[in-house]
């Protein structure tokens, strides 16, 4: 009784502060919005950039306070959403989607295989999606292509990002790629197409190089 | 936020109830063990099935709308492509695999000879995207079916409205071809008690148990596993199995064990079509295997038999075809007005 009493204030205190939250993403190169005809740093010009960024859950002193039901999100370089949400102090959301979904056959909405994120001679997710032309790459007319995906050990390619967040106004979530791009191996790995531990070692470059604003 | 959860709710229940045609529900056969695929992810339903089974038919799933799924898997012969080594699609490119028989798909964990598809929903994605297959994508094909009135329809009759999706487009495939139950041969009707083996099937069958039944398993006719079964390297398709998958040495030459069902149909025989006759065959297990690190210790020391006993194994093989499935006539093409 006491316990059911309990919940109930708490599902109350829940729906009183639940808000309006605006998440906004962003694929960056060294800290700027990259643009649909930009040239990047080493004369790279990127033609597609895009990921998935999933899982969001919102913590309060430690603790999960909400978690985002069918939380897929395919950013085209970038994107924005609303999650109502309790207040929170944290939060955390994975870079790639989980195993999963990537063994649950046809899925709908971001995740639908006509958005050209599956791949198709060998089943999963491609996390994210990084096409173009860069003068260094050994590719046919300077062309790469960086599909990073793989659920199973040992290419794993989830990141998962944990970040605190003390204002509750919006979170911007900033994908810099640059990082990442200085360290492709141009000569032998312009495009990786496949789990691989090039996939993991790419993902994780990208994982580590994602920066969570709260505003 | 409650609201917000009664709405969806509501939501779910309309669009549940909107997809209309009678549901569906794979048969299952007395004594198999229970499907693995999900169908409460995709609840068979009449209409969806009648969709399935007309996407199956359409070329217009190909770049330049002239190959179907038929091409390759046609249903006189449990779906397989009857004599093709490898399977040509457009523009007469040959691909780099024999095409499986198709049948009993809602048990299997894994397809494609190497599994690299772990989903009946995507496997629909590689032939439609195959260069040497169909060649197109499937934005594409939803793009285009999108434009045609027909299809709108049958995608409301079987989801609910006519919008149409990758997802739905999948599971409608899926759908029809979890349909695909083979389950009448000979060997059932005596397993049931319904009919009796000749004396040569009987000894056929004891052979069996004895040689192959530990891949080959009864009642799909397969363990669902990756096993190397000693056949030689061809150098001019390298292909390496299950290992270029998971990149693992272990899994090298290893591929997915194929069912037997309607094995006297679907020649020609293992991922490449290498052989022709089932005495070809069982002339590979008795004399032909290639040793190697991969090779599966069941065939280590070379099976023994001599040509009775691959007369009589044979004999029991042919028992395993299904004329019921060859000739059912809800796998065939639908007539415009049987819609
Ligand atoms: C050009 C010939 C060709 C066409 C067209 C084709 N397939 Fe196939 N199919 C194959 C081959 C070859 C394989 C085996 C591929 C492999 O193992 O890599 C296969 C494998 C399959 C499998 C896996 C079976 C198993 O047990 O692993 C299914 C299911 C299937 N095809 C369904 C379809 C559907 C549905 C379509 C139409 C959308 C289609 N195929 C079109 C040749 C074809
Ligand atoms: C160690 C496991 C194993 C044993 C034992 C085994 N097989 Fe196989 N069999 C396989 C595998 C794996 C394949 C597919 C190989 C390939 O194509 O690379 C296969 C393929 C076949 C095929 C071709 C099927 C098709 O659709 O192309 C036939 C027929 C066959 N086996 C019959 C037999 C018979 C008869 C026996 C017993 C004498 C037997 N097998 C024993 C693993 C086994």
């Amino acid at each position: 009784m006491k316990q059911s009493f309990l919940c109930l204030l708490l599902l109350m205190h829940v729906c009183l502060h639940a808000q309006d939250v605006r998440v906004q993403a962003h694929a960056t190169c060294n800290g700027r919005h990259i643009q649909e005809s930009d040239t990047l740093p080493g004369g790279i010009i990127p033609e597609t950039v895009r990921f998935y960024l999933t899982g969001f859950q919102f913590f309060r002193n430690g603790r999960q306070v909400f978690r985002e039901e069918n939380s897929y999100h395919l950013v085209d370089r970038e994107g924005t959403w609303t999650i109502t949400v309790p207040e929170y102090d944290e939060i955390a959301f994975n870079l790639g989607t989980d195993s999963l979904v990537n063994v649950s056959g046809a899925l709908g909405g971001d995740l639908d295989p006509t958005k050209g994120m599956y791949w198709t001679w060998n089943s999963g997710y491609i996390n994210v999606k990084l096409e173009g032309i860069s003068p260094m790459s050994k590719g046919r007319n300077n062309g790469f292509g960086l599909h990073l995906g793989g659920y199973m050990p040992p290419f794993q390619t989830v990141y998962l990002v944990k970040s605190p967040a003390t204002a509750t106004g919006g979170i911007r979530i900033e994908l810099d790629v640059c990082p990442m791009l200085e360290k492709v191996d141009w000569q032998q790995h312009h495009n990786v197409m496949s789990p691989s531990a090039e996939a993991v070692r790419l993902a994780k470059l990208l994982g580590q190089s994602i920066r969570v604003y709260a505003e | 936020m409650p609201s917000r959860f009664v709405c969806l709710a509501l939501t779910a229940v309309v669009l549940l109830s909107a997809a209309t045609g009678d549901p569906v529900v794979v048969p299952v056969p007395p004594g198999w063990p229970a499907p693995r695929y999900d169908q409460a992810r995709n609840p068979l339903t009449t209409a969806g099935i009648a969709l399935g089974r007309r996407l199956f038919y359409e070329p217009l799933l190909s770049r330049d709308s002239t190959v179907s799924c038929s091409n390759c898997h046609l249903s006189f012969t449990a779906f397989t492509h009857v004599d093709h080594a490898l399977s040509h699609g457009i523009a007469d490119r040959i691909g780099i695999r024999n095409a499986p028989a198709l049948m009993n798909l809602a048990w299997s964990s894994s397809f494609m000879w190497d599994g690299a598809v772990n989903h009946l929903d995507m496997q629909a994605l590689a032939p439609i995207s195959n260069h040497a297959e169909m060649d197109f994508d499937v934005a594409g094909v939803v793009e285009r079916l999108g434009n045609q009135e027909k299809y709108r329809k049958m995608f409301e009759a079987a989801f609910g409205s006519d919008i149409i999706t990758g997802e739905r487009l999948l599971k409608a495939v899926a759908q029809f071809e979890l349909t695909l139950v083979s389950a009448n041969s000979r060997y059932d009707r005596v397993t049931y008690g319904k009919d009796t083996f000749t004396m040569q099937e009987k000894n056929g069958y004891e052979l069996f148990k004895k040689h192959c039944n530990s891949c080959h398993t009864e009642p799909l006719f397969t363990s669902c596993q990756f096993e190397n079964n000693g056949l030689k390297p061809d150098t001019t398709l390298n292909d390496r199995g299950r290992a270029g998958i998971t990149g693992n040495p272990a899994d090298e030459m290893k591929f997915r064990v194929p069912t037997l069902r309607n094995i006297e149909i679907s020649y020609p025989y293992m991922h490449d079509g290498r052989f022709k006759r089932l005495k070809d065959v069982l002339n590979h297990y008795t004399s032909g295997i290639k040793d190697s690190p991969t090779l599966s210790p069941l065939l280590k020391d070379s099976i023994k038999m001599d040509s009775n006993e691959k007369t009589d194994l044979i004999a029991f093989l042919l028992t395993l075809t299904d004329r019921d499935f060859l000739f059912n006539p809800d796998f065939r093409p639908q007539r415009d007005s049987t819609n």
